[in-house]
């Protein structure tokens, strides 16, 4: 069964038009494969895993050519869950360089193109996750989401994602970007392959969610500034659930207008850290980071220096807190919130790419769940032309219960 | 004229099985070849996270702050303290906010504790970097300004390591460096980095002091030649250093509170020290030795004589020293030897026997009956008599010369007996005897 799986995927991938992987290890999987245990939960799935997941003996670029001939020695917990479950690892996938993009476009290896439409972006950073699903060469992904980083290609590339709570899977072997925001993600075709993969990787099954039983919160401050085309599908959704039973409860966050100069100051702050070991002598002998891992080495340096962390760092620290005490608190009166995943559906190349402002602006709704550090997943919805996300919220180690109200939003 | 003001950063290695955030062995001064005690935490490769804090290091760490009587902090967190240098593998290192504030060691105040994780070993001639010492666990000790004098500083460092080796978690002088910051006579301080050992800190400290007072001093750091005992410029410090600390996403912070409430009581070794200087009837620092090992101090409150004290201090010691061994690591069980020391200090076996019994100890790890034969064959009060007696009748013109007033007399009575003893007699007792034989026929 799996034999047969990597070969339809190998097929499916052809040239790789889409530029979603860095890296296929075909002789590899298809050794593996014939290996699978016909019964463990993931048999019969080919997987691919982001290139900032170590897997021993396979390169670990994280899409940046200092990192161009590092090979991976030892493997990631999650990679290992993968695998003892049965999935077949075909490879590494894009992604922006150090994760530090919204769109896919910041890969030292080129851009990764969206096989929804390839004059668009796919979202990112992990662009070639969401790309190898939707071009439907695996079943399910290894990502990662630091602001969005998973949920973002979910939405622009019409599959599911999920960003587990923090501590939820173990971080150890994802390649450190800001690391008290970071957290491995699984992403699958659609939202059962999800719950089937996020139960063969934290042992933990989704709590059903019957419609009208749902509380629903309905950030308001999460529907501001988002594009028509993507609040008319979120509201049909909710007005479908509704209709079923659900109870809609409109509920106001005033600090998400800080979340994402939070969120940004803090990513800066941990990522100049965690940039520090790439210093030319140890692994890539050349400065070759692209501008944005550049920018934000550079603001990350400022923001912690004795000069500028008053006003930048320490600032974002109180925000975040701020944000994390607002969401518990509207978060008590109801199970899951719910909203859109991005604001605008997929946008066209290039179209950001010179403006950092206007690229960090699309992750204005996803970067909470992380400061909050709050369970989040995106699901696709059926929409006509490119794809829409809606994205469930829950409360910190609720991940079963978010689980339960996307399947119920696929359902619905 | 306000004479020495010198303040010392001290780091020593503490002794844990394992590093500080990873597995490998922390017994990294033992290792023979480089970067043979490293994993892919302790180099730093990407995505590689640290364990929680080494909980043995955090109750060392804990233990010795107890010991020298500071305040512990309820709860720490790791920093990143971030600079850049070949032998830091990710170029931060993790370094605990203060485990404890105030207390003293050596009449000195010190200001606070921290728990921290070693860097690699860069070598500049050849360029390589040995990581087996990285994330190995540190404790760096800060004191006050107050130590007024060479000698003071190298007696603070001997009550440290007095103090780690008897919680029994010191690896000894190996690895301990110290930055000495030095000023005299209200000048400008100068820090003298990296020192190794007490003794180097001892001659560096008496070097600068003398510098200083004959050039004067600007605000620099320095460095000292342990070939030549000098020290040199090394950089002006114009600047402080901007480390950019940050609290370690990675790592959750510990809660020293809960920490120290796990840890049975323990009387601090220096007021151990006190009481069994009182008991040995001796100056505080002459029972230092006692607390060299946790086993030897309670030898010696076994049976706290004088007679024991002398015993631990100077012929245990010297066995021991002989040996390079410790009481712990000879495999002499310490029942033993208090057996042994009982039976000497109740006469029934001599010093000689003692001294012969004890190097059979270590010899074969333990006595094995050795003691029992000794005591089956050791004279009874009543073979003394016989033996004192038997020397009295072959003798009666040293027996009219005694008691004439020749006290001379008796040594040569003394010799006499302990040869019809077989040697075996505690001279003491065979003494005694020999007067009350005397004194009353």
């Amino acid at each position: 069964m799996s034999v047969e799986a990597v070969e339809r995927a190998l097929e499916r991938l052809g040239a790789d038009p889409w530029r979603a992987f860095l890296h296929v290890d075909a002789d590899g999987a298809r050794e593996r494969a014939r290996r699978v245990d016909p019964d463990a939960p993931l048999a019969g799935l080919v997987a691919s895993v982001k290139d900032n997941l170590a897997w021993a003996g396979h390169p670990m670029t994280c899409g940046s050519r200092h990192l161009e001939r590092y090979v991976a020695p030892y493997t990631a917990d999650v990679v290992a869950r993968l695998e003892a479950a049965g999935a077949v690892v075909l490879g590494k996938t894009n992604m922006d360089e150090f994760a530090a993009g919204s769109s896919g476009e910041n890969s030292a290896f080129g851009p990764t193109l969206n096989p929804r439409d390839i004059t668009r972006v796919p979202g990112g950073s992990s662009s070639g996750a969401g790309a190898s699903l939707a071009g439907g060469v695996v079943d399910v992904a290894l990502a990662s989401d630091t602001g969005g980083s998973a949920r973002a290609p979910g939405a622009f590339c019409g599959v599911a994602a999920f960003k587990p709570s923090y501590g939820a899977l173990s971080r150890h072997g994802l390649a450190d970007l800001a690391m008290s925001l970071e957290t491995p993600a699984p992403m699958a075709r659609d939202v059962p392959t999800l719950l089937r993969l996020h139960r063969a990787l934290t042992g933990v099954a989704h709590v059903e969610a019957t419609p009208d039983a749902l509380r629903i919160g309905v950030p308001r401050e999460m529907f501001e500034g988002v594009a028509e085309d993507v609040e008319r599908p979120v509201r049909d959704a909710l007005r479908r659930l509704e209709r079923k039973g659900a109870r809609l409860v409109d509920v106001s966050i005033p600090s998400l207008r800080h979340a994402l100069a939070a969120y940004y100051v803090t990513n800066y702050a941990e990522f100049a850290s965690a940039m520090a070991r790439y210093d030319g002598t140890r692994y890539g002998a050349e400065r070759a980071f692209g501008p944005e891992v550049e920018r934000r080495i550079l603001l990350g340096t400022f923001v912690t220096s004795r000069e500028g962390r008053g006003a930048w760092y320490d600032a974002a620290v109180k925000a975040r807190a701020q944000v994390a005490r607002e969401f518990s608190a509207a978060l008590a009166a109801c199970d899951v919130f719910m909203a859109p995943t991005m604001p605008m559906r997929a946008f066209p190349l290039g179209e950001r790419a010179q403006d950092p402002r206007s690229m960090y602006a699309a992750d204005v709704l996803t970067v909470s769940a992380n400061l909050a550090d709050v369970p989040a997943g995106s699901v696709p919805l059926r929409v006509e032309g490119l794809p829409v996300g809606l994205q469930v919220l829950g409360r910190r180690g609720d991940d079963a219960r978010v689980l339960g109200a996307m399947q119920a939003v696929d359902a619905a | 004229m306000t004479g020495a003001r010198i303040g010392l950063e001290v780091h020593v290695y503490l002794r844990t099985r394992s590093k500080l955030f990873c597995r490998c062995s922390a017994d990294v001064l033992s290792a023979t070849r480089a970067n043979t005690q490293v994993c892919h935490v302790c180099t730093g490769q990407p995505g590689a996270k640290p364990l929680a804090p080494n909980r043995a290091a955090m109750e060392a760490a804990v233990r010795l702050a107890r010991a020298a009587g500071s305040a512990l902090a309820p709860r720490t967190r790791f920093l990143r303290k971030h600079y850049f240098y070949p032998d830091l593998a990710s170029n931060y290192q993790r370094t605990s906010e203060p485990i404890a504030t105030a207390g003293s060691l050596a009449g000195c105040a010190l200001w606070e504790m921290h728990v921290e994780e070693d860097p690699g070993a860069y070598d500049r001639e050849t360029g390589l970097v040995d990581y087996n010492r990285s994330g190995a666990p540190l404790v760096e000790v800060v004191t006050a300004p107050e130590l007024t004098s060479p000698q003071h500083a190298r007696r603070l460092l001997h009550e440290l390591r007095l103090a780690l080796d008897y919680l029994g978690v010191g690896r000894g002088e190996a690895g301990m460096k110290a930055d000495c910051n030095v000023s005299v006579d209200g000048g400008e301080r100068v820090e003298v980095k990296n020192v190794n050992g007490a003794r180097n800190v001892e001659r560096a400290l008496a070097h600068e002091l003398e510098r200083q007072r004959t050039e004067g001093a600007t605000r620099e750091t320095r460095h000292f030649d342990e070939a030549t005992g000098r020290t040199h410029p090394m950089r002006a410090k114009e600047t402080e250093a901007d480390y950019r600390y940050l609290a370690d996403p990675d790592l959750a912070p510990v809660d020293l509170a809960a920490l120290a409430r796990s840890l049975p009581d323990e009387e601090s070794p220096f007021a151990r020290r006190a009481r069994l200087a009182t008991l040995a009837g001796v100056a505080d620092e002459d029972a230092s030795p006692l607390l060299e090992e946790r086993a030897l101090a309670d030898l010696f409150e076994a049976g706290p004589t004088r007679a024991r004290f002398q015993f631990l201090v100077r012929d245990l010691r010297a066995e021991l020293d002989y040996r390079a061994t410790t009481l712990a690591t000879s495999g002499v069980p310490t029942a033993d030897l208090d057996a042994l020391l009982v039976a000497r200090e109740t006469t029934r076996i001599t010093p000689l026997v003692a001294t012969r019994l004890l190097r059979h100890a270590f010899d074969h790890r333990g006595l094995h009956g050795a003691l029992d034969d000794e005591l089956t064959a050791a004279p009874a009060d009543d073979a003394l008599t016989d033996a004192a007696r038997a020397a009295l009748a072959d003798h009666p013109k040293a027996v009219a010369d005694y008691r004439a007033g020749k006290p001379s007399a008796l040594h040569f009575l003394l010799g006499q007996a302990m040869r019809h003893a077989k040697g075996r007699a505690d001279p003491n007792a065979l003494r005694d005897t020999l007067e009350r034989l005397l004194a009353d026929p």
